[in-house]
């Protein structure tokens, strides 16, 4: 029974970190049509500028923050410098972004180093807490509450928002949103940033669970990938409804199945891709 | 663009190629003689991705799959059943990358665009970690290694330098048989086919099966790459099948353009050339000197160098009415 | 002889019904022209009959076969045809290739892999001679995407007429065609073999009423008249919809 309760809990703090990284690929491609192949890297580019900040003495909530806006603003820079020639071009575009895995992948390891580190946890949130017979890392319970508030703010976003409106409607039609009065370029950067930030924050976020090295680029990416697949793009549920699903079914497969987890991964991927290719929950996808 | 036959000069320089190709390497030092065995061997596999991709459309992160499992299956027949001829690894790496198309086609070829990119994205992870998994069967993370050069049946023992004339046969074969498959009426449907598959249907068109008889012929050429690939490193590993390796020769054809039929090689060439430059000032940073070529290629130099070279050559012709 | 035959052919798309029980003979030789208002349902039509839609019931018959079931491609090889409203070409390619694609995909060609696509010289007189008819043989390794929007049209048209089918569905086929260039197209589709049946949609009246032998008027997914083109012209109904309550206008002189 503990042993049932641990492991859920394993997968649904896991899935929560998922979530986050996954709720800002889903913004991009749900909403612009790109499939951002860089965002692994925005992960693991998260991650490490939280890690070496908060080494620098700034406080774990400053420095999830900053890492976040960070990678934000390098995500701007990429929508507006690169992806915004490309516009409706989406083989471009997302072989555009595969070019800046390699860079971004290499640049990574050139500062870093190619070493893994484990994230600390803030110190209010360190050890243990005693729940009925076992005792369960606090900050993973943490992690579970951090996700389920960022959902609720994005929910927020998408349902109660105008620009919520506008990221439902599927507007990545420059023509259609400008003669609607809505500032394009303004939008797309928005969620450009935000798409980027909280793949940035659920990199910092996630130290003190996964851990990090530059190969988590890919890794994470592809993780994430099947998330939103399996979830559905179009809704940030889809992508929550996902992530916990995958970080369950890791989490089990793990501890009973070691040598089949990813394996089985990707083939419920595969399954979802041929049967209901927008996802359990999602919606058509601009592509 | 105007169809006529092909000019004096292109038929100059072909020969001029040939001629380098087969009389030059003997005095090339070991490493440059490799260079080009990489290039011939990448050439063929990104000739046979850019057949699904530049000329029917299929665009596959997933095409390693079929590189890897034509190694792996050669090296398997070779270390371990002990089969050490060259020709029997070779069927069965065509044979294994057949089968590998038949799965990914069925599986793959029910979703299009983004999806398909998807589906061939994780039918090639799977793959992967499979190959991890093996242990017993394909050496796990480690691979299979010690693989010897080939033995062609011919009665001597292969080296170096006889082994970049069998790959310059093959190269030559397989590129000489793409040639002809994309010019047929069958390389114009699939054309059609990515240009419009609605408008092919209602021209008659059973467009699954193009697409289909597409990637299984693209497979068994990765295929040949993937078994020559073997013997020139000597071992296959998981990283033969990996994403990388499969985003690496989408760069290829890229770079050297999809729109060309030859752009593929140029690609691999590019590619093979600034690898060795790279490794000499900074083998570190190769990938992101690799990526920051692809990027300045997808953003400024669009269609690949291939083509704009044949532009530039069109534009002195007519400029200069050379024939 | 009965080519085409459509029985209660019903389309709805989410709760909006498209085709309300739509039935239709085209005989072998006829020209049926399906006219209506703007969202009456004409293009969807013909996408459930060349079978890129499939109706919610119904049935459709080409020479008596129930074809109902059967893909978009099989139905073109039983003899059905069609062009586009909105110009689809293969851009990419030389309007020769354009032409050459539709004749292929008739003849043992179509699965050769290893021959040039240029050899075959049946094919490639067939297409010029196409490309002559409608006037763009000095253009003919010309890529696609390079001519205009008339002449693309007309590519477009001549890519059905290549396939020789025995039931020609055309959708808007004048739609940006000068009046010189549609008296062309008429006098094209009337030189077709005389065993054609032709099914066609257009806003054009000129060329609606000098080609049709036969009118049929959509409205909302019913066919709320049908007649020969002077039946047509008289019908109170057909006026009231095209020209609201107006009765004392002629549809045409």
């Amino acid at each position: 029974m503990m042993g049932i309760a641990v492991n859920m809990l394993n997968g649904v703090s896991y899935g929560m970190i998922l979530f986050i990284i996954a709720s800002g690929l889903s913004l991009i491609f749900g909403v612009m049509g790109v499939l951002n192949l860089a965002h692994g890297a925005f992960f693991v580019l998260g991650a490490y500028i939280g890690l070496t900040l908060a080494g620098k003495g700034w406080g774990f909530v400053l420095a999830a923050l900053a890492a976040g806006a960070a990678v934000g603003l390098l995500g701007l820079v990429l929508e507006r410098v690169f992806l915004g020639r490309l516009y409706k071009q989406v083989n471009e575009q997302v072989l555009l972004t595969l070019g800046l895995v390699y860079i971004y992948w290499n640049a990574i390891l050139w500062i870093w180093g190619p070493k893994s580190h484990i994230g600390k946890a803030p110190l209010a949130l360190q050890g243990d807490i005693v729940l009925t017979s076992f005792s369960y890392p606090l900050y993973r319970l943490w992690i579970i509450l951090i996700g389920l508030a960022i959902f609720a703010g994005l929910w927020f976003l998408e349902e109660r928002t105008r620009i919520g409106a506008i990221m439902r409607a599927g507007m990545d039609d420059k023509q259609m949103t400008t003669g609607l009065g809505i500032n394009y370029p303004l939008f797309s950067s928005f969620v450009f940033f935000l798409g980027a930030f909280l793949g940035g924050l659920a990199g910092f976020l996630g130290t003190p669970i996964l851990g990090i090295q530059p190969g988590l680029s890919m890794d994470i990416l592809l993780i994430a990938i099947i998330v939103i697949v399996v979830g559905g793009v179009g809704h940030v549920a889809g992508a929550l409804l996902g992530a916990l699903l995958i970080g369950v079914v890791d989490a089990f497969g793990k501890a009973y199945f070691p040598d089949f987890a990813l394996f089985t991964v990707y083939l419920a991927m595969i399954v979802i891709l041929l049967s209901k290719p927008s996802g359990l929950l999602g919606r058509r996808v601009n592509s | 663009m105007e169809i006529r036959h092909k000019p004096f000069t292109v038929y100059g320089a072909y020969l001029l190629l040939a001629a380098l190709c087969l009389f030059l390497p003997p005095f090339l030092p070991d490493y440059a003689q490799s260079m080009i065995v990489k290039v011939f061997i990448y050439g063929i596999f990104a000739l046979s991705l850019n057949l699904l991709f530049g000329y029917t459309g299929l665009f596959s992160l997933g095409h390693a799959a079929f590189f890897g499992v034509g190694a792996y299956t050669a090296a398997i027949l070779i270390s371990r059943l002990g089969i050490e001829s060259f020709w029997p690894g070779l069927a069965a790496s065509l044979i294994g990358a057949a089968i590998c198309a038949v799965c990914f086609g069925i599986v793959a070829l029910q979703v299009s665009g983004i999806y398909f990119l998807l589906v061939t994205l994780a039918m090639g992870q799977l793959l992967y970690s499979a190959a991890i998994k093996l242990r017993s069967l394909a050496g796990g993370s480690n691979g299979i290694v010690a693989i010897p050069y080939p033995n062609i049946g011919l009665g001597f023992t292969m080296t170096p330098g006889s082994f970049y004339y069998l790959v310059l046969v093959f190269f030559v074969v397989c590129v000489f048989l793409l040639y002809r498959v994309v010019n047929s009426p069958f390389g114009q449907i699939l054309q059609g086919i990515r240009g419009d598959e609605r408008r092919m249907r209602a021209l008659g068109y059973n467009t699954w099966r193009y697409k289909f008889t597409s990637v299984i012929i693209g497979a068994l050429f990765a295929g040949v790459a993937g078994d020559l690939s073997m013997y020139q490193n000597g071992f296959v590993g998981p990283g033969h099948l990996d994403v990388l390796t499969s985003t690496s020769v989408m760069l290829m054809v890229i770079l050297g353009s999809d729109r060309v039929f030859w752009g593929p090689i140029l690609g691999a060439a590019l590619v093979v050339f600034l690898e060795y430059f790279a490794s000499l000032y900074t083998p570190e940073r190769w990938p992101m000197i690799l990526g920051g070529a692809f990027l300045l290629s997808v953003t400024f130099l669009r269609g690949g160098a291939a083509l704009h070279l044949v532009r530039l050559w069109e534009r002195l012709r007519k400029r200069h009415g050379i024939a | 002889m009965e080519s085409l035959r459509i029985d209660g052919l019903r389309k709805s798309f989410g709760g909006l019904n498209i085709l309300g029980g739509i039935s239709l003979t085209v005989d072998a030789g006829e020209y049926v022209a399906v006219i209506g208002p703007n969202g009456a349902g004409k293009t969807t039509l013909l996408n459930v009959i060349i079978g890129e839609l499939s109706a919610d019931s119904g049935r459709i018959y080409l020479f008596g076969k129930d074809i109902t079931a059967m893909p978009t491609y099989h139905r073109i090889h039983a003899g059905l045809g069609r062009s586009f409203q909105i110009t689809r070409l293969f851009y990419d390619l030389s309007l020769l290739d354009n032409i050459a694609l539709a004749l292929h995909a008739s003849r043992p060609s179509r699965h050769a892999i290893f021959r040039r696509a240029k050899s075959y010289m049946g094919v490639v007189e067939e297409a010029e001679a196409l490309l002559r008819a409608v006037g763009l043989w000095e253009k003919k390794d010309w890529l696609a995407a390079s001519v205009s929007y008339g002449e693309q049209r007309k590519v477009e048209i001549s890519l059905a007429l290549a396939l020789k089918p025995k039931v020609l569905l055309l959708d808007e086929p004048t739609v940006g065609l000068a009046p010189g260039e549609s008296a062309d197209f008429v006098a094209m589709v009337k030189a077709l073999a005389a065993d054609t049946a032709v099914l066609f949609t257009d806003h054009d009246m000129d060329v609606v009423f000098s080609l049709a032998t036969r009118v049929a008027v959509l409205y909302f997914g019913e066919l709320v008249a049908e007649g020969s083109p002077e039946e047509i012209q008289r019908n109170e109904k057909v006026r009231e919809i095209y020209l609201g309550a107006k009765k004392n206008v002629r549809l045409r002189a």
